[in-house]
């Protein structure tokens, strides 16, 4: 047991502002020992005392300076009722994480693809800076079902070589005909199940490798914790005859061609 | 009355494979680590309920859910008992079949285990559908019959076979929940075949697909009345005299020594880890610094 245990720490949350359709929320935490990196995520508690399961987000950013501390950047979706659920500048916010091992670089410097949806874009457009930082070519595909849910195209714009929006259901042509036109060796996928199915497909037809979110963080009914199965995975028989993977204790970034995604519905 | 007995553990289906709250906290500084539920091998569990994943649904103060995937129990077998074993922890195996039958075959695999010294208890669930076979040629091969709780002749004859695969010193618990009709003859039951300690459950059916359940804090005030009633019936001599286990609507340390007022010896803690792991911690420390639950002749009718 020489990972450092995973524990509940208080943050400061700096600032709540809006960022479209979502609300950015930055939060101070004690410096981390390892930076975060695009890919992991956040527990955080209920919003209200009689809700049980704790709620999860995508980290969309991280800034470590000696001496002050982590400032993590949260985007996460405009709760219902406006942004009463969510803390204000000055309050304090408990947070496990970040949370799971993120999506890997690639060593040499290549094409790659990132597609992402809702208010994973963020995550998604942080790890195209990451990507463009070791020399990669980076094609952002980014999926909403109404054009304000793209998050911060600006921002993308200058984090992406090439931007293409697409609502979900065009996701798949989309991604074909991108592939097909700057052919990149790996392709990455954050949001939900079924995008990271669809990149996972289109990365499986063209010989690419896939890292994909294996749980749709954000999403109700999930702990988080790696304690309820409620994100188990089928894998492929050839990793055992009924194996599973539970993708928010073992990912929440997954290899594609792992998962059986036509068991996994 | 001094079996040995866990305070808090995790509640069957909300602690994972047991190493996964090893993230969170110090393993050793427990009492024992529950693992399960167990299934039978191949991929198929009492229930149907297979490998499917969970589904958690909010509902205020609770949740409702479908039954944990079971883990099967050669990966238990080959996986986890190594793993625990190596770091000298004591486990709870927790185990979940549609027949006596299905039961007796974890049970022996189990047993059969060389990791099986780290065994310190098995509690069987009867809240579990029990499946009949049928006479060959009709339909599917089983029928759900209903929970096990449902028919204490039923319990009677499943503990009796579980106890016959255990060493006789090992602890043998059965759990029964919200939906068993008659509690006092249900626990009877059990101990009647062989369980030395009673787990009591709140949680209820629910609306939705066949076996939702309501959890959580919502069902507190049920465990709490379950506890009482056999805790009452042991003291009028009703129910053999028995060690308790609280769980469901038990997930902080008020609802710990609540529970532990009432009459329950020890605490399973479901959805409170699902919120936060460091809960079980937190308990298992309130726990350890407080007097043992009150004698039997204490409890009032
Ligand atoms: S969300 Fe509960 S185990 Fe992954």
């Amino acid at each position: 047991m020489s990972a450092p245990l995973l524990h509940r720490r208080a943050g400061e949350v700096v600032a709540n502002r809006p960022l479209g359709a979502y609300r950015q929320l930055s939060v101070v935490l004690p410096a981390l020992a390892t930076p975060a990196r695009p890919g992991q995520f956040v527990i955080t508690p209920p919003a209200r005392a009689d809700q049980v399961l704790p709620r999860t987000w995508w980290v969309a950013g991280e800034r470590t300076e000696p001496g002050f501390g982590t400032t993590l950047e949260l985007v996460v979706p405009d709760p219902p009722g406006g942004s009463g659920a969510l803390p204000a500048p000055g309050d304090e916010l408990l947070l496990t994480g970040p949370v799971g091992r993120g999506f890997g670089l690639p060593t040499t410097p290549v094409t790659a693809v990132v597609a992402t949806q809702g208010a994973a874009g963020a995550a998604g457009r942080w790890l195209c800076e990451r990507l463009r930082t070791v020399g990669c070519a980076v094609h952002l595909v980014s999926c909403a079902d109404e054009p304000e849910q793209h998050v911060d195209l600006v921002l993308a714009r200058r984090s992406a070589d090439g931007v293409i929006l697409t609502e979900p259901a065009g996701a798949e042509a989309a991604l074909t005909s991108l592939t097909e036109r700057v052919h990149p060796s790996v392709l990455y996928a954050v949001g939900p199940l079924s995008l990271s199915r669809t990149v996972a497909e289109v990365a499986a037809g063209t010989g690419a490798v896939s890292q994909v979110s294996g749980v749709d963080i954000g999403a109700d009914g999930l702990c988080g914790h790696g304690l309820c199965g409620a994100c188990d995975l089928p894998l492929h028989e050839s990793a055992g005859s009924g194996s599973t993977v539970r993708p928010c204790a073992e990912g929440p970034v997954l290899r594609g061609g792992l998962v059986d995604w036509e068991a996994a519905q | 009355m001094s079996a040995w007995l866990p305070r808090v553990t995790a509640a069957a289906g909300c602690g994972g494979s047991g190493r996964e709250l090893a993230r969170f906290g110090d393993l050793a500084a427990l009492d024992a680590v529950l693992i399960g539920p167990i299934g039978p091998p191949g991929a198929d569990d009492a229930g149907g309920a297979g490998r499917a994943r969970a589904r958690l649904a909010a509902s205020p103060s609770g949740l409702v859910h479908t039954p944990a995937p079971a883990l099967p129990v050669e990966h238990v077998v080959e996986d986890l008992l190594p793993w625990f074993r190596a770091r000298g922890l004591p486990v709870v195996c927790a185990v979940r079949g549609g027949t006596a039958g299905a039961v007796a075959d974890v049970l022996q695999e189990l047993r059969r285990s060389l990791d099986f010294t780290t065994v310190a208890a098995v509690e069987v669930d009867l809240t579990t559908d029990r499946e009949e076979t049928r006479a060959a040629g009709v339909l599917g091969p089983t029928d759900r019959v209903g929970p096990w709780s449902a028919d204490p002749q039923a319990c009677l004859k499943l503990l009796a076979s579980a106890r016959e695969q255990l060493p006789r010193d090992l602890l043998l618990t059965a759990k029964l929940a919200g939906e068993c009709p008659d509690p006092l003859a249900t626990s009877r039951a059990a101990v009647g075949g062989g369980a030395r300690a009673l787990v009591l459950s709140g949680s209820v059916p629910a609306v939705g697909p066949p076996r939702q359940h309501l959890v959580g804090p919502a069902i507190g005030p049920v465990t709490l009345g379950l506890v009482t009633r056999i805790r009452a019936a042991i003291a009028a001599g009703r129910v053999p005299d028995v060690p308790l286990v609280a769980v469901g609507g038990v997930h902080d340390i008020r609802t710990a020594r609540q529970a532990r007022a009432t009459g329950a010896a020890g605490v399973q803690l479901g959805t409170a880890l699902l919120a936060d792991p460091q809960v079980l911690w937190d308990v298992h420390q309130a726990l350890t610094t407080v007097s043992p639950p009150p004698p039997v002749s204490d409890t009032t009718d």
